[in-house]
């Protein structure tokens, strides 16, 4: 009777400690970012001990990939995947170290990139003939998620599975925002993809120009503020700034770049980005629904494009562009980071990751001289707009190449992974992860002249991009099913206002009223 | 009446210059875009942006010899533009010329309507039929294959190739192949041997035809293909991303692009004008 005691004691006991080992690991792989997964099912994925996956190469400090013990990674080995992608600079740095995944997992992956367009034009065809071809989607949340977001498995059905590895760091290890727009369409109940890339609308502005001691104090001088761009500048003092140095150019007193700003404002997407930012600073938006830009809705209410915020932000709207570089309206944010680039322009809204562009040598003439800071103000705030896509699985997969599928997701948009795509020699693009943010290594990244910045030089614009990503500054465009063509109407009206063609308070009419038919109100 | 010749030979001669100035003006028009990309195809990323521009320096080819390396990966994307549009001009000149002369000279109830309704294939834009393709290409499992693509394009070439050659046969007399059959030649004999060496230059143009839409076709390349079976125009694109874009490889990648065609047509350029006016005048 003791013995049997004594044994039923020491098998509760190494139980208790089992648990609390498994306790234990979970903490620790979790160190860097928010720990606790606040998706249902978190519990259980605490429950199970979890054993660190063997990928090479982890870095100290941020939380692992890891898997139920006695979970074979190889289960799925011979399972081919295709995963349809924008041709971006992490799809690249993936591609370039698949190699790594395919090897712990045996599961073969095809990274097929295209534009965007043509991404979205696929895999819209590809849901509608519910095939398989691809396994793994890189859905743009305005072009492929709004719209087809029954056609997502719920990851959350993987990340709950006790049988299976789940997000390392857990969900609140993403950007906040960005978990919403990528992750999500109409409500939080399904989880339709992971935050995979981020590039956000920051100024770009020449610091040999803005620091110039005696171009700063004659601006001062003859216009009675402070230049330096940051939290402070408005669109207003903006549109000075660059009409004076146009000005200046002119009289050769500036010398080093030929016109004040550029702007993206090709009759395209770019145009719609590029307003979008003037917009929300002057308070405006493009529909009344609540939750647009995060979660988003399937009706998004009636278009508020009429109201005199909008007018009001599409009049200076104009005033930049008219005053800005005249290849501005011929420019997407390409040619914009080319002509930047060349060291033609002063300052000019453009995508932070474009930051590694103007420290290439081989690429820019402005090596050294960028800085960077959030987009000015308007009456209301500062808006900056995000565009960042996450990654989800495809309805249509078969069951295992779903399960394969989310080795993949957990693998390509973990720290580590993260990481290791910031570190990439192809450009690299910023995680979308608290944890990689917090290492002291990327925290240096952040400052001109580092070791750090130089081999990471994306991060260079990260003070300003983090900044633009707090709640208050942040602009998301509307998430609805009908935002391609409405995209359409607003750059198409925009182009026309830019073109003298219409004033901008008839132009906004336009979009308010082709809107409302579009969506219905 | 000396005078009045001199004033005649002077506005001939004015007229003769004023013509060469339109022509040369028209050449510079069409070959300094060709020109300037093969040129720029040719110097490095700073040569290619110097102001002002130059036209006489030290060509490299190592964008070439980048694109063609191993890490580079082109010559597969040359290779798959090559087997698709060659495949496919193949397969749409065989049975388009024999379906061309099943129309002219056969004896159909409707036939005006049939050959209408082959060509009408062709009136539908490429998006239109780029769903219902996909659907049927992804329940036969084509998608991302190379025999895909080679079937979308004969989809697409061959009511081309059918109707052209059509006519081509229709202009030909056929009491040529009566003539032939007098001699003891079969009905096939007589196409293969007296009809067809006729229409060769209708043959060309229309093989010219197909394999310009399918080298030059980026449409049904970015969507029915994969990584593995991607083609020269797909290529082209993938040279514009968010790092900016690869001016060199563009320009590069476009020279390589127009110089089979270019070859092609000098070479068949006879047939091709032969071709492309028979039947206009009769």
């Amino acid at each position: 009777m003791k013995k049997r005691a004594l044994k039923a004691a020491s098998v509760g006991a190494l139980g208790t400690v089992m648990v609390l080992a498994g306790c234990g690991t979970a903490n620790t792989n979790g160190a860097g970012g928010s720990n606790a997964d606040n998706s249902s099912g978190s519990a259980k994925t605490v429950a199970a001990r979890q054993v660190a996956a063997p990928f090479p190469g982890a870095v100290p400090g941020l939380p692992k990939i890891t898997a139920p013990a006695g979970f074979n990674w190889k289960q799925f080995a011979g399972t081919h995947l295709t995963f349809i992608s924008e041709n971006t600079p992490p799809s690249s740095a993936l591609a370039e170290n698949i190699k790594q995944f395919e090897k712990v997992t045996g599961i073969t992956v095809t990274i097929e990139q295209s534009d965007l367009s043509t991404v979205a034009q696929k895999v819209a065809l590809d849901f509608a003939a519910k095939s398989d071809k691809y396994q793994v989607i890189y859905p743009d949340p305005y072009q492929m998620l709004a719209k087809y977001s029954y056609d997502y498995v719920d990851l959350n059905r993987f990340n709950n599975d006790p049988t299976l590895p789940h997000i390392p760091g857990g969900l609140n290890d993403f950007i906040t925002s960005q978990l919403q727009v990528d992750g999500y369409m109409g409500n939080k109940d399904h989880l339709y993809a992971l935050p995979y890339d981020c590039p956000t609308m920051i100024l770009f502005y020449r610091k040999d120009i803005f620091d110039n001691p005696k171009y700063k104090a004659m601006f001062k001088k003859e216009e009675g503020f402070d230049w330096t761009p940051g939290p402070n500048l408005t669109w207003q003092q903006y549109y000075t700034i660059e009409k004076w140095i146009n000005q200046k150019v002119k009289q050769g007193v500036i010398k080093g770049v030929k016109y004040g700003a550029g702007a993206q404002a090709k009759q395209y997407d770019s145009l719609m980005c590029d307003f979008s930012n003037v917009l929300a600073a002057y308070g405006g938006d493009y529909f009344k629904a609540p939750n647009l830009g995060s979660i988003g809705t399937t009706n998004p209410g009636p278009s508020l494009m009429n109201s005199s915020k909008a007018i009001a932000a599409a009049t200076m709207y104009k005033k930049i562009v008219q005053a800005a570089a005249p290849g501005s309206t011929s420019w997407d944010w390409n040619g914009l980071a080319e002509a930047f680039a060349a060291g033609d322009i002063a300052m000019a809204p453009e995508w932070h990751e474009f930051a590694s562009m103007m420290e290439n040598p081989a690429k820019s003439k402005v090596v050294g001289k960028v800085g960077f800071a959030v987009l000015p103000r308007g009456p209301v705030r500062s808006a900056n707009i995000f565009g960042g896509t996450g990654i989800g699985i495809s309805k249509y997969a078969t069951p295992k190449e779903q399960k394969a599928a989310w080795l993949f997701i957990v693998w390509a948009t973990s720290p580590q992974a993260q990481y290791m795509i910031l570190k990439s020699k192809n450009g690299g693009e910023t995680p979308t992860r608290y944890s990689v943010y917090n290492l002291p290594e990327i925290k240096k990244g952040m400052t001109p002249g580092t070791k750090e910045s130089k081999e990471m030089p994306n991060l260079l614009a990260m003070k300003a991009t983090l900044e633009a990503w707090k709640p208050q500054n942040v602009y998301m465009r509307p998430k609805i099913p009908q935002w391609p063509q409405v995209d359409s109407i607003v750059f198409t009206e925009l182009s026309k206002m830019l073109a003298n063609q219409e004033t901008p308070a008839q132009a906004m009419k336009n979009i308010a009223q082709q809107s409302n038919q579009l969506t219905g109100n | 009446m000396m005078e009045q010749t001199r004033a005649g030979r002077k506005r001939g001669a004015l007229g003769t210059a004023v013509l060469y100035v339109i022509v040369v003006i028209a050449l510079i028009w069409a070959l300094l875009p060709i020109v300037w990309m093969v040129l720029s195809s040719l110097k490095t990323q700073a040569g290619m942006f110097s102001m002002p521009p130059k036209f006489l320096f030290k060509p490299t080819f190592d964008t070439y010899r980048q694109m063609f390396s191993a890490s580079g990966g082109f010559g597969h994307y040359l290779w798959n533009s090559v087997v698709a549009s060659v495949l496919s001009t193949a397969i749409s000149l065989v049975l388009g010329t024999l379906g061309g002369f099943a129309l002219a000279r056969g004896h159909f109830k409707r036939g005006k309507d049939l050959s209408f309704w082959v060509i009408s294939t062709r009136m539908a834009p490429i998006p239109a039929v780029m769903l219902p393709l996909y659907l049927m290409f992804s329940k036969l499992g084509l998608i991302g294959t190379m025999t895909g693509l080679v079937f979308a394009y004969t989809t697409f070439n061959l009511p081309f190739a059918l109707w052209i050659m059509m006519t081509f046969f229709k202009d030909i007399p056929p009491a040529l192949e009566e003539a032939g059959m007098v001699d003891g030649c079969s009905k096939f004999q007589a196409f293969w041997k007296i009809t067809l060496p006729m229409a060769a230059p209708g043959l060309v143009a229309t093989g010219i035809l197909c394999l310009m839409f399918a080298w030059n076709d980026y449409s049904f390349a970015s969507v029915f293909t994969s990584t593995a079976t991607q083609t020269v125009p797909v290529a082209a694109s993938l040279l514009v991303s968010q790092e900016g874009v690869q001016w060199g490889q563009a320009m590069a990648t476009g020279t390589i692009i127009i110089l089979p065609m270019l070859i092609a047509g000098i070479f068949v350029r006879k047939y091709l004008v032969r071709g492309l006016s028979m039947g206009a005048v009769k």
